[in-house]
């Protein structure tokens, strides 16, 4: 059983500088969609994106059968019911959808539950145990750098009639046909969350490469991954405009989640999840805080992880340079590094403690995230004193 | 591994979860927190993928209770489902953790998934009580705190009475 492992991606991915416009009507075609429901949320249909999308949509001659722009920040079970509504309404038989991991997560959810022809989506909550459904042909094209949601097998939902607690599915199912990866969609993405978003998916990468599920095929993915984010994120920050290296972090960005989405995340994830219900704050600023201690705190325990995964932060002759027992610490330090001198630069990043941790929130922290499925796969056994310590390091700031 | 083998295994290692977990519950605070979590009147059923063999738990606010063997009620809140049977018995003979076993994809869950780390850590925990203290060590990563004697839970499971819904 050690030496099992499973690696699934059967979505296509269409990556390139303008590609929705020219590819995004044919490739419905080739789905036998004609009649599309366009999801998005309220920012990204401000910037005009939904618009641009329906726009390519209707070029090939495929009709928008309806545009469903008010998805929240926190995907819902209410807006996945209106939506799979929307679509039956509308004679729906194609989804295009545009976003974030929000968006996209509930795109996935309303597709799953379409296909399967469920009365409330409470009935496909779980993992792995969805069957095949009905085909519903389904496009995501992410607006940001980090989540990879357009290639997960995993969705998360808040359920409002369970006082808005997070439910996971996981099912192959809900996976898209195709992935659009276009830098104009990330262009409009502010600084910070071109950081933090970027920070999350160098989370998925690192913790997909360390945790129990990890596999060959999904370490390559990783480490593919970590090169590229370190390579461009600076370069990106400074220079927005640059679609080729935009281009770059949005498929960094998928490869990790390829990743995660076989090799699952660990503590990082079990924390952060907490983290952001508890203080209210995003799941990218709370993972991108996380990411440096739980590092470090695990250097014991992933060491030769780390060690492997250093030749991707740095130079041949840096690389060359260190010794092997120091390679691990330094690791660490790399990315913490990296995300301080950027956070510093722009200056706008708030810190945990900003945002209200404190060690009175512990206690709720730490039940929550011992409830997290995330933790199970984590390479190291946490328990109760381990999260604590993980959460003093972040609130001191000590590495 | 012949079918009948597998099965009357299974039923043997379900009778004794039933009795050793709903135990663990009453005795040990770790395991009453696990499930602190897990809301009241959740039914929480584990089988075996091919098998009719399960075993289903029912949470009723500060006590732990078990169905007769193979009896469940019409809707289970959360459905743990293994896969291969070789993952089950790995996890019985002391080859591979719980947590592995997850990693390895060797259970399916339906039902909220959050539920289901009351159960696996519940698992964990009573593991303790039938492996040398050097090989959990070596398996699961930390140190087997037991609440009880190994005598006692023994005892409890082939003498005790189980709390049955």
């Amino acid at each position: 059983m050690k030496n099992y492992y499973e690696f699934y991606n059967p979505v296509q991915i269409v990556a390139g500088k303008n590609v929705i416009a020219e590819c995004l009507g044919e490739l419905l075609i080739t789905l036998n969609a004609k009649r599309i429901l366009v999801i998005s949320g309220p920012t990204i249909n401000k910037l005009g994106l939904t618009d641009f999308v329906g726009t390519a949509i209707k070029k090939n001659g495929i009709d928008v059968g309806a545009y469903y722009v008010d998805v929240p920040n926190e995907s819902s079970v209410k807006t996945i019911e209106e939506i799979c509504n929307i679509y039956k309404i509308n004679n729906c038989d194609g989804i295009v959808a545009l976003g974030g991991g929000s968006v996209l997560d509930t795109a996935k959810a309303s597709k799953l539950m379409l296909s399967q022809k469920a009365m409330c989506l409470k009935e496909l909550y779980g993992y792995d145990m969805i069957g095949i459904g009905n085909k519903i042909p389904m496009i995501l094209i992410p607006t940001t750098c980090g989540t990879g949601a357009e290639v997960t097998r995993v969705a998360v939902i808040s359920d409002e009639n369970n006082n808005g607690l997070k439910e996971e599915i996981i099912s192959n199912e809900m996976l898209p046909d195709y992935c659009l990866l276009d830098p104009k969609m990330i262009k409009t993405l502010p600084s910070k969350s071109v950081l933090l978003t970027a920070f999350d998916a160098m989370s998925h990468a690192i913790e997909g490469y360390c945790c129990l599920q990890k596999n060959p095929i999904s370490d390559r993915y990783s480490v593919l991954a970590i090169r590229m984010l370190v390579d461009n994120l600076e370069k990106y920050i400074e220079n927005p405009k640059d679609d080729d290296i935009g281009l770059k972090l949005l498929e960094a960005s998928n490869y990790a989640g390829i990743s995660f989405s076989n090799s699952m995340v660990g503590a990082v994830h079990a924390i952060g999840h907490s983290l952001g219900v508890i203080l209210n704050i995003g799941h990218d600023l709370a993972i991108s805080r996380l990411l440096p201690y739980v590092l470090s705190y695990n250097i014991e325990y992933a060491k030769q992880y780390y060690e492997e995964l250093y030749y991707y932060v740095v130079d041949n002759d840096e690389y060359y340079n260190t010794p092997k027992e120091e390679m691990a610490r330094a690791f660490v330090l790399k990315i913490h590094d990296l995300f301080k001198r950027v956070a510093d630069k722009l200056g706008n990043v708030p810190k945990l403690v900003d945002c209200g941790l404190c060690q009175q929130k512990f206690n709720e922290i730490i039940t929550k995230t011992l409830n997290d499925g995330a933790i199970l796969t984590e390479t190291r056994y946490m328990q109760k004193q381990d999260i604590a310590n993980i959460l003093n390091m972040a609130l001191e700031e000590k590495l | 591994m012949s079918k009948i083998f597998e099965n009357l295994t299974t039923k043997i290692v379900f009778w004794a979860m039933s009795k050793g977990i709903t135990y663990l519950y009453a005795k040990d605070e770790e395991v009453m927190e696990y499930f602190r979590c897990v809301k009241d009147k959740t039914t929480i059923s584990v089988g075996e993928l091919g098998f009719d063999n399960f075993l289903t738990f029912e949470k009723q606010q500060d006590k732990l209770y078990t169905y007769k063997n193979n009896e469940k009620p019409d809707k289970v809140d959360l459905e743990i489902i293994f896969k291969f049977s070789s993952s089950l018995f790995n996890i019985l003979f002391g080859k591979i953790s719980v947590r592995t076993a997850y990693a390895n994809k060797a259970f399916s869950l339906r039902g909220e998934i959050r539920d289901a780390m009351a159960f696996v850590f519940a698992v964990e925990k009573f593991m303790a009580y039938f492996m040398p203290k050097k090989v959990y060590r070596n398996i699961y990563k930390r140190e087997p705190n037991m609440a009880v004697s190994r005598f006692k839970m023994i005892a409890h499971i082939l003498f005790g009475r189980r709390s049955r819904k």
